[in-house]
């Protein structure tokens, strides 16, 4: 059964994305899929994916796309660009996480990113317009490939 | 060949530091004209943010100052609020503000020993680089801080930014066999900590040391964390309420943070040398170097064994053993966690009633990178008149400046690779902490993944 790891933190804005998206799948899917959070410090996100074969991420960026853009990537063969091993994450994130599990092969034999581009990470915001839209997008994009990659079944509707 | 009588060391971007900052080293006529560490992360205000905000705010908005070392912030926030309303936090609760430390200083020092300080001895860009050759260690790193964030987990409520810290206490406390859930993986951590010396000791150590001032707390028993009058090597001995006194901040033109200072009109002290730190403008050290060299004898005593047979005295002023001094101050907060695991009595209240008033309250504690100081001022409805927050990082800019001064003057011959990769590692020493950036994916795409929609 696939895991869900929606990253990011309530409180500063768009950098919400994730975890929201993650939680919308959950509801979608439940109880055919597992979900967890994390804030995204990278020995927590080796820790959160430890022994699972397959996992879905799902995360703001801040790529220069258009917010509310979403992107898709199969990180599992592919590193991660080098750009994004920016020294300005004290706090290794997301990238430090999948490239270190990629070097001490700790990475699930699937591992795909969604990634939400964000506008507004302030401290104290909320979700602008266009991510918030996205994150409903996001999450039924990540619902239909679980459905059909992994033949999971949503529930029956009541 | 290059002209040596000339040349600038330069890195734009400084990697495996918090925030974002960069240095440069001008030579001229052979020798250094000029050193600048450069922070032009843009400052973010927090102190004018606090004005006006509730007292029992003051922890939570501070926390947010750092990724790395939220609870030091709300512990310097909450005993300068409680010093201002006269209320003393003690017994359970104390214990439990002295573990909640202990998990950040583990979280702390091992994220920055295995994965930002480690690479340089060994001759890594990265911890990625580094994980593929030193795989075991890498893991060994990432298990022991992952017991600090178990810590920090339980106490805070969460790993990054915890969210259960009160004015006067928590706002729950955990049960006896809670805690006491700890006591495996932080056994394992202490082994692992004391591997870790045991590793780090054994580094090459560029030959430096420079005649430091030492600043940290000191407390009349404990290896100090929440508690203790500021000291320093030189014979200062204040309560932290006198802080200001002796030290200010001032603004330089390449630095978008204040840099701490030695105030001029600072008080006689019996050491002799102190007569030529009183200019205006002098450097002081705060941190792990400062911390171990001022209370060597606070340290357990599996600490201070694992320090001598790491070849450290009770005093270190080689900055570059900085990494040393860590893993034996990661041994040590292991230690004493598991000090107070094992003797722990949950209070019968989770936090004890602090009533406003009017007043001033300053909390100085000991945040992983040294000493952290919060002022506030309160109005009679418990409102923040005036916020002031000192951190490590500013204190050390200016050391930082001067041991790069003094470190590459006789390395001119060096070629210039070499000299900017020893640069960035005496900058790494101090693990500074510019800023903690709000997370989020910096991507440039390439290649052949393609947007899915845009």
């Amino acid at each position: 059964m696939p895991l869900v790891i929606g990253i990011g933190r309530e409180g500063r804005g768009d950098d919400a994305a994730g975890v929201r998206a993650a939680r919308l799948v959950r509801a979608l899917l439940w109880p055919q899929v597992r979900m967890t959070e994390c804030a995204g410090e990278a020995a927590a996100v080796l820790e959160a994916w430890r022994d699972e074969e397959v996992v879905v991420l799902v995360d703001a960026m801040s790529s220069g796309a258009p917010a509310g853009s979403i992107r898709r990537l199969d990180v599992t063969g592919t590193p991660l660009p080098a750009a994004f091993f920016r020294g300005s994450t004290h706090a290794l994130g997301l990238t430090e996480a999948v490239e270190l599990g990629r070097s001490l092969g700790r990475l699930p034999a699937t591992l795909i990113l969604y990634g939400i581009e964000g506008r507004d990470f302030a401290p104290g915001g909320r979700l602008s317009y266009p991510v918030e839209c996205a994150v409903r997008d996001a999450a039924l994009m990540i619902s239909e490939e679980i459905i059909t990659r992994w033949g999971v079944h949503p529930p029956p509707a009541a | 060949m290059s002209d040596r009588k000339a040349r600038t060391i330069k890195v734009p971007l400084l990697a495996r530091v918090e925030g974002e900052g960069g240095l440069e080293v001008r030579v001229r006529e052979g020798k250094v004209a000029s050193v600048s560490f450069r922070i032009f992360e843009p400052p973010r205000l927090f102190e004018a943010f606090l004005r006006g905000r509730d007292f029992r705010e003051a922890p939570d908005l501070t926390a947010r100052i750092c990724g790395i070392c939220p609870a030091a912030y709300q512990m310097s926030a909450v005993h300068a609020m409680e010093a201002a309303c006269g209320v003393t936090v003690d017994g359970p609760l104390r214990e439990l503000r002295r573990l909640l430390y202990c998990g950040e200083w583990i979280e702390s020092h091992a994220l920055h020993i295995y994965l930002l300080h480690a690479p340089d001895f060994l001759g890594y860009e990265s911890a990625i680089h580094m994980a593929k050759e030193h795989g075991a260690e890498v893991e060994r790193g990432l298990a022991l801080k992952q017991a600090g964030n178990a810590v920090m987990s339980l106490l805070g409520g969460r790993e990054i930014h915890p969210i259960n810290v009160r004015v006067g206490g928590f706002y729950r406390v955990p049960a006896k066999r809670e805690l006491a859930a700890l006591r495996e993986p932080l056994e394992r951590a202490r082994d692992q900590a004391l591997e870790t010396v045991r590793w780090v000791k054994a580094f090459a150590f560029p030959e430096f040391e420079r005649d430091y001032e030492f600043v940290s707390l000191r407390h009349p028993s404990e290896y100090p964390l929440n508690e203790g009058h500021i000291v320093s090597n030189l014979g200062l001995d204040i309560p932290a309420s006198e802080f200001e006194a002796h030290f200010t901040e001032e603004h330089v033109r390449h630095s978008n943070a204040l840099q701490g200072v030695r105030r001029a009109s600072a008080g006689a002290s019996a050491d002799p040398r102190w007569s030529t730190r009183r200019e205006p403008g002098a450097s002081y050290l705060v941190g792990p170097l400062a911390r171990y060299s001022l209370n060597f004898d606070r340290l357990s005593p599996i600490a201070q064994e694992a320090a001598r047979e790491a070849g450290l005295g009770p005093v270190c002023r080689n900055p570059f053993q900085s990494i040393v001094v860590r893993a034996i101050e990661t041994l040590w907060a292991a230690d004493e966690a598991l000090r107070i695991v094992a003797a722990y009595e949950p209070p019968d209240e989770p936090a004890v009633a602090v009533e406003p008033r009017a007043g001033t309250g300053v909390g100085a504690t000991e945040a992983p990178r040294g000493l952290l100081v919060h002022r506030y001022r309160l109005e009679s409805d418990g409102s923040i008149a005036e916020a002031r927050i000192v951190p490590p990082t500013s204190q050390n800019q200016r050391s930082i400046e001067q041991d790069l001064r003094e470190f590459v003057a006789p390395r001119l011959g060096l070629d210039e690779k070499t000299l900017t990769w020893q640069c960035e590692q005496a900058v790494r020493n101090y693990d500074p902490c510019i800023s903690c950036a709000t997370h989020f994916l910096r991507l440039r795409f390439e290649g052949d993944d393609r947007p899915c929609r845009s």
